[in-house]
């Protein structure tokens, strides 16, 4: 061996050596202080801005929905809102004027004092049009402020005021935004500041954001509402891009929870683990099929047919379609609003699966089977479509093949396209070329709102992707979202939702569960109960719940003050204090890393498969057996 | 005393096909300061046999017999003793047409290695040295700091031999050291042969199929023909007298000069199959002169004189007339 | 020889305007308009699209946003990005350098473990060794990243200990730079183990197959009987004309590795830039893309500008022309 290489060994062997050395001694996965630290995987569409105007990211949202402060919030029945920053207010009887009263001791992180000048900006800045909440602020005509506490705003008479708007704005710090979006309607301002660093007022404060991969928030000692200070030092969504190695992490201890939503298989995995608890809860999403019936469309004019959407509608087999697809995770669909929703309508149920039905429909409307086993219209349009849905969801292009395969039991053919969403959002608008589109609505569980879907002018915005084309829906939509008190509001909505029924632009499919899970063992607080789940982007309760297992305050505080005065606002639902999720009982202050004492089967399975097919590879490569020279 | 006494070499390779008997029962010696030419056509196993004396042969050889070296049988050597001996006390040089030198490094680095392989030098005396000696082989200065594909096909023989002969060998193989060489250059890498004979008393086997550049330059002759010597003798005994039908017919098949307008005779049919070698006499289906006998003959080398040897029953026994079939 | 860099530096330079141009165009072909993506919101209005559109320069004609971007580019303005609403440079370059973290000791470590393997695969040709070494390249070559990934991870969750996402721990404080490296280093073992033993069987394969041919070549018959060991022979004779044809690849190979990271960093949630950009192209997020892109496609070309160099450093053959 040359003299000259082996230093150059010794210098590899040491580097090595170190490396491994510096590893070793570095940090535990989690420190020793971290019982007060919490964190929170999230494995959905990747975090955009802080900017609560401009973010379209639920991960924004449900991060900055303990920092900032609101007028007024959502409780767990949505009943719809309880006090934030105004203690106090009061609704004018003709609806169209609203009082508030603000606390005086809430403070921004640097010191200043929040008062009404700050939630005048606030709601200009939520004006601007690049703010996505400005149809929500639209309706309002003045807002004034008669001293520093006090906040007056007049707005086109609804009754919907209170959750629709005074619930969605956030206030931020006028004197540090005034720096950056000096005048609250220029748009580029507003879109080039990304908040960050970020004053706030809320019980959490954000203190460190890294690109890509986590958010780090800590908690206010000097949040106003004593009784909602959270129960937890540190709280940190940690951005994951896949959600297997996400639930892997949370088997391995090293995160405490799961966030937006888990698959069903993901489920089975985790019944292994005595301290992870899943949790499962009405969602905010739900599928559909939407059928193209714009007027000016290009899609299958057979579409057009009331009765070829009915004899669809009837070709699914809407239990079993979610049996498979979502494991039992997901309820069949009827009315346009999901099962969590306020103003869900139990009397609108699935359509029925039934395939005689189906025939008969389209035989008696004159749709005679054609020679290939598809059925032709009496002006000899064949009913062949192409139902396109997005591959990001592969479960959901699995759905489209087997409603394709119950359509074409009844003459229907149906070819799947799966596509990614940008491109099929570039085949609907603006030329509505598609037949069918599988895709999937969130909405948020207090409002009614969603039905704008289906108003004419959708067709522009990219929104409506039905075409709808009526002008008795839009007007009963005008009335409801004008109307003065919540019964016509029940009333219209459900009389909405009966007209999409009837019309079917869209074929409902099935409402989606949200799955959560968390660990149960190390933490109590979380607060499950509600539409959404404990991690959803309406529940700002959880993280201020949040605690040690073993830490000996464990009475949940968050009773609210069921505020108010006034107000010819009926509620439908009763109760105005949440409960708080019972903590399961932990007997021993536990370590979060555990191990399963079970080696899983795939792991086995995968280390079997690699030696096998290495073994095979050497003997087929050792049969050669060609001459050696 | 001679310097190499091979005893019944056997060379075997193992193939798909079947069991190669490239050399199949050889025995030679080689004298001090003596150039023994190595003559044959291709297929014959001289160049088999070269490689074995250097233990170059690829892994699925099978070697038998004994290689007396100096008093020493070589195959019986370690791997790592015979690497003491090859290189520095038998080295080769290759057949002229073929990429002998390593293309990424320079010539006078590759003629410096066997020294410091073997001579212990230090990498600049080593340097320093092989200059010297590609000089005395007449590739200047300049020339020694080039990478070989900048150099000529003779200058890369020079090179070859400088570097074979860095070590002071005693036993110098070259295997067609001129093929692909223009006549000129082959004359003169010749006479540097002879030089080097000369003054250091370097013993050579200098295997080719040219009999008549082996006739120019060696003292003694062997033919060798289907994995056996078939004669061996003085060059002149050889060259003037030779008694194998197949020395015969090589020598006659030498185009000359002289006999400008006339073909020269070749011999007709093919060398004998090397896996199934035919029993009896191999050149038996090619010879003009095959009987009978020659078919239990099993190539013994028959004495003519006490140099010369011939394996065929025409000399061994009693003397028989030369009637052609 | 100066010449010579000259000459392949210009070649670079006129590459890289080209890749400027198709990057340019190709994003420009894809189907979906990035606002009407970005901004699915049923509250939006017709004018909230076209200001929108105005505001990222959608509306102007394509040669006036092309002439945009390159004196853009050149004065290191990439752009905003859609998704973000932040300079390009900013969303980029934390995610690059992390990228690189990631790639370059693993594509270094494979490197080294795979040619070492493929020079002993090659001599050993035809033996069990060689044939063990052979197929298990063949079978990490074929293995899927994330398939290997996940495994690992799962071994990893019973052993214990090891992080199996992320860069960092997060809510550890470090008191010092070597705590720091320690931790990053800890993260940085799973990741890069998967990254290296996927990239390292393909390089095994091609050295393997180099070093077989070198030894057909008569001058390593000619070195052998010089009378060195088998080992000096493969070190300082095969292996450094094996290495020629082998260079080139790898040093190509490198500048694509960037985006072929793209799994490994999915799977073990680090945030590189191959993730990026598979979110990006998701998003029609132009500005981010063009970024992502252009700095791989420096990358691959300053690679194979090093690869030219260096082969023609190590090569004495090639003409300085």
């Amino acid at each position: 061996m040359d003299e000259k290489n082996t230093p150059y060994i010794y210098i590899a062997v040491f580097a090595v050596a170190f490396l491994v050395a510096l590893a070793a001694y570095s940090p535990t996965v989690r420190s020793q202080t971290s019982s007060s630290t919490f964190i929170i995987g999230y494995g959905g569409t990747p975090f955009d801005t802080f900017n609560p105007f401009t973010t379209y990211t639920v991960v924004s949202t449900m991060s900055t929905l303990d920092v900032y402060d609101y007028l007024v919030r959502y409780n767990s029945t949505f009943s719809p809102v309880v006090p934030d920053l105004a203690y106090k207010w009061e609704v004018f009887p003709n609806n169209s004027a609203a009082e508030f009263w603000l606390v005086r001791n809430a403070t921004w992180s640097d010191g200043v004092p929040v008062t009404a000048q700050d939630v005048i900006y606030s709601f200009e800045v939520a004006n601007n049009s690049a703010s996505r909440l400005q149809p929500q602020v639209s309706i309002i005509t003045s807002i004034q402020a008669p001293n520093n506490y006090t906040v007056i705003f007049h707005y086109h008479p609804t009754v919907l005021f209170m959750a629709y708007t005074a619930a969605a704005v956030p206030i931020v710090p006028e004197h540090v935004w005034i720096k950056y979006v000096p005048n609250p309607s220029n748009s580029t301002a507003l879109t080039d500041y990304q908040d960050y660093p970020l004053v706030s007022s809320g019980p959490f404060e954000v203190t460190n954001y890294v690109q890509g991969q986590y958010i780090e928030l800590t908690a206010n000692p000097n949040y106003f509402y004593v009784s909602m200070r959270p129960h937890i030092q540190h709280i940190i969504v940690q951005f994951f891009k896949d959600t297997n190695s996400m639930v892997e992490a949370l088997e391995a201890g090293q995160i405490d929870a799961v966030a937006p939503t888990i698959l069903p298989s993901q489920v089975k995995t985790l019944e292994g683990y005595p301290n992870i608890r899943v949790v499962v809860e009405p969602g905010e999403e739900f599928w559909y099929i939407a059928v193209n019936v714009y007027p000016y469309g290009h899609g299958n004019p057979t579409l057009k047919d009331i009765h070829v959407r009915q004899a669809l509608a009837h070709a699914i087999n809407y239990t079993e379609l979610a049996q498979v697809v979502w494991q039992g995770y997901a309820t069949p669909a009827g009315g346009l609003l999901p099962v969590g929703n306020k103003f869900y309508d139990p009397n609108l149920t699935p359509y029925q699966f039934n395939l005689t039905l189906a025939n008969q429909i389209l035989n008696d409307a004159g749709y005679k089977m054609g020679p290939n086993g598809v059925r032709v219209s009496p002006s000899g349009i064949p009913l062949s479509y192409t139902l396109y849905v997005i591959n990001e969801a592969p479960e959901e292009v699995e759905a489209a093949n087997i409603i394709a395969g119950w359509w074409s039991e009844i003459g229907v053919k149906a070819t799947v396209d799966a596509v990614d969403a940008g491109t099929l959002a570039s085949i609907i608008w603006p030329n509505f070329t598609q037949d069918f589109d599988l895709w999937d609505w969130f909405t948020s569980p207090a409002l009614p709102t969603l039905l704008d879907v289906f108003l004419s002018n959708q067709t522009e915005t990219g929104t409506s992707d039905s075409g709808y084309n009526n002008s008795a829906y839009d007007a009963l939509y005008g009335q409801m979202i004008t109307a003065t008190n919540y019964t016509t509001v029940y009333k219209d909505a459900y009389e909405l939702q009966q007209m999409l029924y009837q019309d079917l632009p869209y074929i409902m499919l099935y409402y989606v569960k949200s799955i959560e899970a968390y660990n149960s063992q190390a933490f109590t607080g979380y607060f499950d109960n509600m539409t959404g789940g404990p991690f959803s982007d309406v529940n700002w309760y959880t993280f201020i719940d949040l605690q040690p297992a073993s830490s000996p305050q464990s009475s949940s505080t968050t009773v609210q003050q069921s505020s108010s005065t006034s107000s010819v606002s009926t509620q439908s639902s009763s109760s105005s204090s949440p409960q708080a999720s019972s903590s399961s009982t932990s007997s021993a202050p536990s370590p979060s890393t555990t191990s399963s004492g079970a080696i899983s089967t795939p792991l086995i399975a995968g280390v079997v498969v690699l030696v096998v097919i290495v073994v095979l590879v050497v003997v087929a490569l050792s049969l050669r057996r060609r001459p050696t020279t | 005393m001679s310097l190499l006494d091979i005893e019944n070499l056997k060379v075997y390779f193992a193939t798909r096909a079947g069991i190669v008997r490239a050399v199949d029962g050889v025995d030679l010696n080689v004298g001090i300061g003596e150039v023994l030419g190595l003559a044959g056509e291709s297929g014959s196993g001289k160049t088999t046999l070269g490689y074995a004396l250097m233990r170059v042969l690829p892994r699925n050889a099978k070697l038998d017999g004994r290689i007396i070296f100096e008093g020493r049988d070589l195959l019986s050597f370690s791997a790592t003793e015979f690497n003491r001996v090859r290189g520095r006390e038998i080295a080769m040089v290759f057949q002229g047409s073929m990429n002998s030198l390593n293309p990424v490094v320079r010539v006078e680095d590759q003629v410096a290695e066997p020294l410091i392989l073997h001579g212990g030098l230090s990498e600049d005396e080593a340097k320093k040295r092989a200059r010297e000696l590609l000089a005395e082989v007449g590739v200047s200065e300049d020339k020694a700091k080039s990478y070989p594909h900048e150099l000529s096909g003779g200058l890369k023989q020079r090179v070859a031999i400088a570097m074979a002969i860095s070590t002071r060998p005693k036993l110098l193989i070259a295997d067609e050291p001129t093929t692909a060489l223009d006549v000129v250059t082959q004359a003169q890498i010749l006479r540097l042969i002879s030089e080097l004979r000369d003054r250091f008393g370097l013993s050579v086997i200098m295997i080719s199929h040219d009999l008549s550049l082996l006739s120019e330059v060696c003292d003694r002759l062997a033919i060798m023909y289907a994995g056996k010597i078939v004669e061996v003798g003085s060059k002149v005994e050889v060259v003037n007298t030779p008694e194998h039908p197949y020395t015969q017919a090589l020598l006659a098949s030498i185009p000359s000069v002289e006999r400008v307008g006339v073909d020269s005779p070749s011999i007709p049919g093919e060398p004998p199959d090397p896996i199934n070698p035919p029993s009896g006499c191999r050149f038996m289906p090619r010879c003009a002169y095959a009987r009978s006998e020659c078919k239990e003959f099993n190539g013994y080398l028959y004495e003519l004189s006490s140099t010369h040897r011939a394996a065929c029953v025409l000399v061994g026994g009693k003397p028989i007339e030369r009637v052609p079939r | 020889m100066g010449r010579y860099i000259a000459k392949r530096a210009l070649t670079s330079i006129i590459t890289f305007f080209a890749v400027l141009v198709l990057t340019f165009i190709l994003f420009r072909l894809l189907p979906g308009n990035p606002v009407l993506l970005l901004f699915r919101n049923p509250q939006l209005t017709q004018q909230q699209i076209a200001q929108l559109s105005a505001q990222f320069g959608l509306n102007r004609p394509l040669y006036e946003q092309f002439i945009l971007f390159i004196v853009n580019v050149f004065r290191g303005n990439l752009g905003l990005s859609f998704y973000y609403r932040a300079p390009v440079t900013q969303v980029l370059f934390p995610a690059l350098l992390n990228s690189i973290i990631l790639i370059l000791p693993s594509t270094i470590l494979a490197i080294l473990i795979g040619v070492g393997l493929g020079v002993i695969s090659g001599w050993k040709r035809n033996t069990l060794t060689d044939m063990a070494v052979l197929s298990s390249s063949l079978v990490l070559y074929a293995i899927p990243t994330f398939w290997l990934g996940i495994l690992l991870i799962m071994l990893a969750v019973r052993i214990g200990g090891i992080p199996v996402s992320g860069m960092l721990s997060i809510g550890v404080s470090f008191t010092s730079p070597t705590q720091y490296l320690g931790n990053l280093l800890r993260h940085l073992l799973l990741p890069m183990i998967t990254l290296t033993l996927v990239t390292l069987g393909q390089f095994s394969i091609i050295m393997r197959t180099s070093v077989i041919n070198e030894l057909t070549e008569d001058y390593v018959v000619a070195a052998y009987a010089k009378g060195m060991s088998e080992s000096r022979l493969i070190r300082k004779h095969v292996v450094p004309n094996a290495l020629l044809p082998t260079v080139s690849i790898i040093a190509i190979s490198i500048g694509t590795v960037v985006a072929g990271a793209v799994l490994t960093e999915t799977v073990f949630s680090w945030p590189g830039v191959g993730t990026l950009i598979y979110d990006s192209i998701a998003r029609r997020d132009y500005p981010v893309l063009q970024g992502a892109f252009l700095i791989v496609a420096l990358s691959v070309i300053i690679s194979n500008f090093i690869a030219d160099l260096v082969y023609a450093y190590l090569d004495p053959r090639v003409k300085y022309s």
